[in-house]
Formats: C-alpha cells, structure tokens, sequence
C-alpha cells in the first residue's frame, strides 16, 4: 500500500501524464480498504447510511437523533437517480475505527460532492464549506479534502456526519468516501483537484491567449476563415470550460453555457472542414441550423421544467451526430493524410470520445465520482493548429531562402544580360558615332581640302595660277587639315586648350608676315559641347577671322582675348588688330557670313565692328551650354 | 661648336629641303643623309652624330625604334622628329622612345633652323594639345602607387610643381616668352623645363617598361 502511495506520489504533474492521472484516478484505487473492526491506512466507504430531511435548508441544526429514519444508502450516491427533490437537504453517516496506537493525522477525501456540506466528527461540527442554508451556493463538481482534528477522534469507534445541502439546479450527490492517512490522501486530493479544477482553469487561459492570437491572424488575412472559426470556437470553449470550476456560477452564466455544447461541436465542426480545406456549406448550414433549433429547445425545456428529458434528447441526437461528423471529418482529413491533418484527426476523434464520456456522466450513467473530461480534450487541438503552423512558418522560411538565392541568380543573370545588352548598345553606339565621323570628315574632306584642290589643280591646268598663289592655296589646304586633325584630339570642354593649339598652328606664319599676337585670355569655364565637330566649327571661325586680318588689315597686332559673361550665359572670344579697319564691301565679307552661319549653329554669335581710330574687332559669342 | 647631323627621311624631295635648309646655317653640319631606318641605324653607330633629324614613318622599321636606339647609345645626341602634322600621337611615342623635339615639315626654313637651334641650346617646344595630355598623364599615374614606388628606384620622374605650372600655361595657349613673364623666368629657363619634362616622360616610359617586365618575372617566380 505504502509502495503504491509513494509510486502515486511521484507521478509526475505535468500536462502529459494527464490522461494517465485521469486512468488512475477513475479506477477504484487499489489500495482504499473497506472500513472495518481494525483501523487500514485509508478506509473506502463505498455505503453510507442516510437520512432524508424533507423540509427546507436551515443555515445550522443538530445531527439527527440515532432514531430518525437511517437507510443504508450506495455510494456514490446521487440524489437524482434517488428520486430526492433538490429542495430537500440530507444527512450521511459513516462510522470508522482509530487504532489508539497509530498516531498519524488522520483526513476525509471527497472526490466529488455538491459543495454546500457540514462535517462533523462525533457530534461536533469541524468544517463547512459553501452556503447553508435557504440561498446554497450553485456548485457541482467539487472535490474536498479535510484533516480530521485528533481532539476529536477517539480510541475504537468514531462517527462522520456530512449535511448535505443542495442548490436548486445544480446536480446534487456525494461520491466514495475516504478517511485515513492524511499524506496519503492529501496526495490524492492534489491529483485529483488539478484534472478536475486547476487543469480546466490553465487550459481557459491557454485557450484565451490562442483565441487571441488565431483572432489576430485572422483579423490580418479575412481570406483564411480558419482562423476566426478557430478563435470562435476556443470563445465558446472558454465559456464552457467556466462551467467546470467556476463556484456558486451567475444565472446569466449558466445561460450561456446550457447550448454551449451545441455551438462547440458546429464550430469545431466548421474549423476542422477549413483546415482540411473542404469547408462544406450545405452540411454546415444544416448544423447550424440544428444547434439554433437546440438552443431554442434546450431554453424552452428549462423554463416548462422538462429540461431533463430535452437535454436527454438533444445530447443525445448530438452525440450521434458527432460520430457522422467523426466519419465526415476523417474523410476530408485522410483525403490529404499530411501530419497535421492526422492530428487534427485524433484530436477530434479524442474530443467527441471525452465529449461521449461527458454526456455518459451528465446523464450520470457513470456514477457520480466520475470526472468531466471535456477540457482536457481542447489542447490538443491547438497542438494540431501549432502543427499546422510551424509546418507553414518553416515552410515560408525555406520558400523564403530559396526565393532569395533564386534571386540571387536572378538578379546575377540580369545583370550578365543588362551588361550584354549595354555592350551591345555602346557598340552600336560606337559604330554610329564612328559612322557619323566618318560622314562629318568626308563632307570635310569634300566641301574643304577636296574643292581646293580640285579648283587648284584646274586653275594650274589653265597656267592662270601664279607660284606665289599656288603657295598660298596649298598652305590653306594644310591648314584645312591641320584643323580637322586637332579638332579629333578629346580636348574635355576646354576652349583655350583649342584656341591654343589654333596659335601654335598660326603663329609661325603671323611672325612671317610681321605681326605680333598678344595673348590676353581668362580662364573659361568647361563647355560640355565641345565634340569634333563644333570644335571645328569654333576653329574656323577663329581661323577665318585670323586670315582676313592676315590677309586685309594689314595689321602689325592682334590681340586675342577670352572671357565670361554670366549674365547673357555666354563666353566671348574677341581678336581685335590695329590694320586698316573693316570694309563691308571687300572680299572678305563672304568670309565673315562664313563665320556668322557657323557660329548660329552653335548658338552663337559673330559681330564685326571696325574700330575708332582704324581696326577691326571681331567677337565670337558662344553659349555656356549649348541649346539644341 | 659645328653640330653634326644625320638625316633619316625616305622621301628625297625633303631630304634635300633638310640639307638644304640647314647648308644656310654654318653651324651645322650633315654628315649623312639616309632614306631607311637600317641605314639610319648603321649610321648612327659609325658617325654617332650630334643631332638625328627623322621621320617616323619609315619604310623597312618604324622610326621610334631608331629614336630610341640613338637615346639608348648616344645620350648626347638630339633626336628631333620631322612630322607633318605634329600630332599628339607621333610626338609623344617620339618622346617617349627619348626624341627631345619635333619640327613641322611644311616649317618656313626660318622656323626649321629656329627649332633645331632652340634644341641644341636646351630647349624644347610644346603645343597646348600636348602639354594638356602630359598633364592629364603625370596627373593619372601620380595616384598609383607603384608608379611612385618605382619613381623612388628610377629616380624622381614626378613632375615638380614648377614643371606643372609649365604644362598648365602651354595648355592655355602661352608660348615661352608669356610662360617666362607669368612666372618670372626667362624664356629660355621655361623650354629646358620643357625639355626636362621630355625626359622625364621617356625615363618613365621606360620605367613602366621595367615595372611590367619585373611583375611579369615575379608572376614566373610565384
């Protein structure tokens, strides 16, 4: 006995052994002796004697004489399946025996009782629990435990008396009874008021907080009504659950809770279609349809006083159709016999056995010691909802990972393509720019150095053409050519490194013919513009200007000097001598219409203007930015 | 001092026009006149003249290798490369190869004698297209790291701040007596600067040349 005490003592208290603390515990323990002559550890009374008050519920009166009306009664005992109206209130008696040589505290153990009780121990009251009296404390599923004080306890024969008060609605009874060893029976007291109070409360905060969450997942993705169905579910669990533990209940509760049972099985019902991902609408509509007609049935059949026979009726067309759900459910389960839908299988299949069990105890076909299992069914499917979860968030993480190197190649491959395809581009690019360089230096080539020489060579042919002229022509060809060679050198924007190497070019030929160059510019700031052709257009016209002083001024100085003018967006460069002055009739006027048509087409602008006391002042304007 | 010149030009019109040029000055001297780069070679070894008057394009070898053949056995010598255009390109393969100068073939025989004589006193000319590219040259390898390592072995073929003032004001166009004004120099300090630049540009040049050469033994040794 001792063996198996301590063994039980052991047992572990966790979640996980619950169902092997329930087997145990709905057993009749092995090791309870019936009371007899010598004092055993713990003493079973499966009887009791019983007397039958009928009278109303006085809040305190003494224990009926040895005379009054005893009957020998089963235990556990249930007032209902006696007959015994619940206004009525009750008393057991059981008589043990003390061994005065044993001195260990001695306790009663009350598996399940209506709570609103009195003890006494040979004569004297020692403990009350609940409300006695005309207003009994709703309650029904209470589990006591009492130390039976030793100043009342005497050698040999001892007598227990418990009134028994019953509310009015709730089930009223007492289960076995056990006196004996106080550590051996406080051991199973504890076992005992975990599964049937302490577990309901954890597992209505557990289901709380999952309702919460599933709650939210659904309220961030409507599309996926699992999820709400789950959290109404676990709602109405919640209230149900209340029902188990929840002492001396409010009528508005206890309301709520008769068709509770109804709403949980649709609800489940509807949820477990939705993670099966077969929601059947028809068939769930008619459930619905069945829980409302009940709700209404069962509310009616309170308040006409035939709620007994109608909850019989309707739990028990409910416990049927739990089974063709049962069958219905593990058809859309197995169709796709993933882990989770196993689960969520086995959970449910679990939960309509308990809820069976329940329904079995509630028509107290059990026996009134008999645990209500319900509660302990519903973690288990949130542990099928958290499967079914952890399988999609590792998914969604390795999806996620493999989407990301996926990527990763992706972006890499566009990349090569976007490389190609510029490569590509910039060849064509540079096929055109060459293409068009080629155009530009042709018509260069045609319009320039080609005519001139052809009109040179033609004119040498005639014999019309002087040596000295011959010279000259030739000079300007090589000079032709000299500006478009320098005009391909990549100068980057910069204007004086053009007119410069334009100098350098001149010079020579200026010193021949006697004149001085001053060079007077400023630093210009980068025009963007500056590609070969514009940079031979801006050469020329330098150029030109540079020939008609050489040619018309006779000028003994030119000056060149270059600035900015930010307030017109333009830089000027300006060539002024100190010759004879400008003559709008000469030869050179075709040369300065020359300079004037190039320099429109860069934007710019050419002016001529003879100076005060003889002298020419040739200005070039051209934009800081050129607009197109 | 008699300079004594080599003329290396496979066009004989302008072989003459050279000799001719240059017979108006007593101060020189053409002890040969060859049209191929090979006979220039063989010249340069027996004659080994003062001054070698070329032009790069060259029928049998291209005239750089010459130029550089000169630089390497006779340091004395002027090379002076006789272009037609003076282009960017040839001049400054010339220089680097170790020309000192260039003169414009279609130059009035004033300007030609001009040039050769600026030569021999020391200095060089420059236009502003390249003053400009070896600005935007020193500039470029200034910021590589083993360029400056190998300037500690080769010598400092860094450009002096003075040196790049230089190249700034003949890329805007100034010519030496400008240059001179702006910096408060003669004319004459600012074209051996130049010149001074010339070599620097060759020395380097060659320096790339070792650089790669050793990078390339070390790859072999690795």
């Amino acid at each position: 006995m001792q063996v198996m005490a301590s063994a039980h003592a052991r047992m572990p208290r966790g979640f996980v052994t619950i169902f092997a603390a329930v087997a145990m515990l709905t057993a009749v323990p092995a090791w309870a002796q019936s009371a007899n002559a010598a004092e055993a550890a713990v003493a079973e009374f499966s009887r009791a004697e019983f007397v039958h008050i009928a009278s109303r519920k006085p809040a305190s009166s003494p224990p009926p004489p040895q005379s009054a009306h005893w009957q020998e009664v089963a235990l556990p005992d249930s007032w209902r399946k006696a007959d015994r109206p619940r206004t009525n209130h009750g008393w057991y008696r059981l008589s043990f025996t003390i061994d005065a040589q044993r001195n260990t505290p001695r306790a009663i153990y009350i598996p399940r009782i209506t709570n609103n009780v009195e003890l006494f121990l040979n004569g004297a009251s020692f403990a009350v629990s609940g409300r006695l009296g005309e207003d009994p404390e709703a309650s029904w599923n209470v589990t006591q435990y009492y130390h039976l004080p030793a100043g009342l306890l005497r050698p040999g024969r001892n007598e227990l008396l418990i009134r028994l008060h019953p509310d009015g609605a709730s089930r009223a009874g007492l289960s076995r009874v056990y006196v004996g060893d106080a550590a051996l029976l406080g051991e199973q007291y504890e076992s005992r008021h975990f599964i049937q109070t302490l577990a309901p409360q954890f597992i209505t905060g557990l289901l709380g907080l999952v309702a919460l969450f599933s709650l939210s997942i659904w309220w961030k993705r409507r599309n996926e009504s699992m999820f709400g169905f789950f959290a109404l579910m676990l709602m109405v669990a919640i209230v149900r659950l209340v029902h188990y533990y929840l002492r001396d209940e409010h009528l508005w509760l206890a309301l709520l809770t008769v068709p509770s049972i109804c709403w949980l099985t649709v609800l489940q019902v509807q949820f477990a279609l939705r993670f099966a991902g077969q929601p059947m609408p028809r068939f769930e509509k008619a459930l619905i349809a069945f829980a409302a007609v009940s709700t209404i049935a069962l509310f009616a059949a309170a308040a006409i006083g035939w709620y007994g026979p109608v909850t019989l009726l309707v739990y028990s067309v409910f416990a049927v159709l739990s089974l063709v759900i049962l069958v219905v459910l593990s058809k859309s389960l197995l169709r796709n016999a993933t882990v989770e839908n196993i689960l969520m299988l086995s959970a449910i299949a679990i939960n309509v056995a308990l809820g069976m069990h329940d329904f079995f105890n509630y028509q107290e076909w059990l026996g009134f010691d008999s645990l209500y299992l319900l509660p302990l069914g519903l973690p288990l499917l949130m542990l099928a909802v958290a499967a079914l979860l952890v399988k999609r968030f590792v998914g969604t993480l390795g999806g996620y990972e493999k989407l990301n190197s996926e990527l990763v190649h992706l972006v890499a491959d566009r990349e090569r393509e976007l490389t190609l395809s510029y490569e590509t581009l910039r060849n064509l690019d540079q096929q055109r720019a060459t293409a068009e360089e080629r155009q530009r230096l042709m018509r260069d080539m045609h319009d320039g150095i080609g005519s001139h020489l052809m009109s040179t060579l033609a004119l040498a042919r005639m014999g019309t053409l002087s040596q000295h002229d011959m010279q000259e022509i030739l000079a300007d060809c090589i000079d032709e050519l000299k500006i478009t060679i320098d005009s391909l050198e990549p100068v980057e924007s910069d204007l004086l490194v053009v007119l410069g190497n334009l100098r350098y070019r001149l010079e020579p030929r200026l010193n021949l013919a006697g004149i001085e160059l001053e060079w007077a510019v400023n630093d210009l700031p980068p025009l963007a513009y500056l590609d070969p052709e514009n940079t031979r257009s801006i050469l020329r016209i330098v150029q030109e200007a540079f020939t008609n002083t050489l040619k018309h001024a006779h000028a003994k100085r030119i000056t060149l000097s270059t600035g900015v003018d930010y307030n017109n967006a333009r830089v000027w460069v300006r060539l002024t001598d100190d010759g004879v002055g400008f003559n709008p009739g000469s030869k050179s006027g075709r040369g300065v219409e020359n300079m004037r048509g190039r320099a429109v087409k860069l934007n710019g602008q050419v002016d001529v203007t003879p100076l005060k006391g003889g002298g020419t002042c040739v200005n070039l304007y051209l934009p800081l930015a050129k607009l197109s | 001092m008699l300079a004594r010149v080599l003329i290396v030009e496979d066009d004989s019109a302008f072989r003459a026009r050279y000799a001719e040029m240059l017979a108006r000055d007593p101060a020189f001297d053409v002890i040969a006149s060859v049209g191929t780069a090979g006979e220039g070679l063989a010249m340069l070894d027996l004659r080994k003249p003062d001054v070698l008057l070329l032009d790069i394009g060259l029928p049998d070898i291209s005239g750089i290798e010459v130029i550089r053949h000169a630089s390497q056995t006779l340091p004395k010598c002027e090379c002076m490369v006789v272009t037609v255009f003076g282009d960017e390109e040839h001049v400054l393969a010339s220089i680097e190869a170790g020309a000192s100068g260039y003169l414009l073939k279609d130059a009035s025989p004033e300007n030609f004698l001009a040039g050769i004589r600026e030569l021999i006193n020391g200095g060089s000319p420059i236009s502003p297209i390249i003053a400009r590219r070896l600005l935007k040259r020193f500039q470029a390898e200034n910021v590589g790291n083993a360029v400056e390592d190998l300037a500690d072995k080769a010598g400092d073929v860094a450009l002096s701040q003075r040196e790049k003032e230089i190249l700034l004001l003949a890329s805007k166009g100034f010519n030496y007596p400008e240059m001179g004004k702006l910096m408060g120099i003669s004319p004459h300090t600012v074209t051996s600067h130049v010149k001074k630049i010339y070599r620097k540009l060759a020395v380097h040049s060659r320096g790339e040349a070792v650089f790669e050469a050793n990078r390339m033994g070390l790859i072999r040794t690795l």
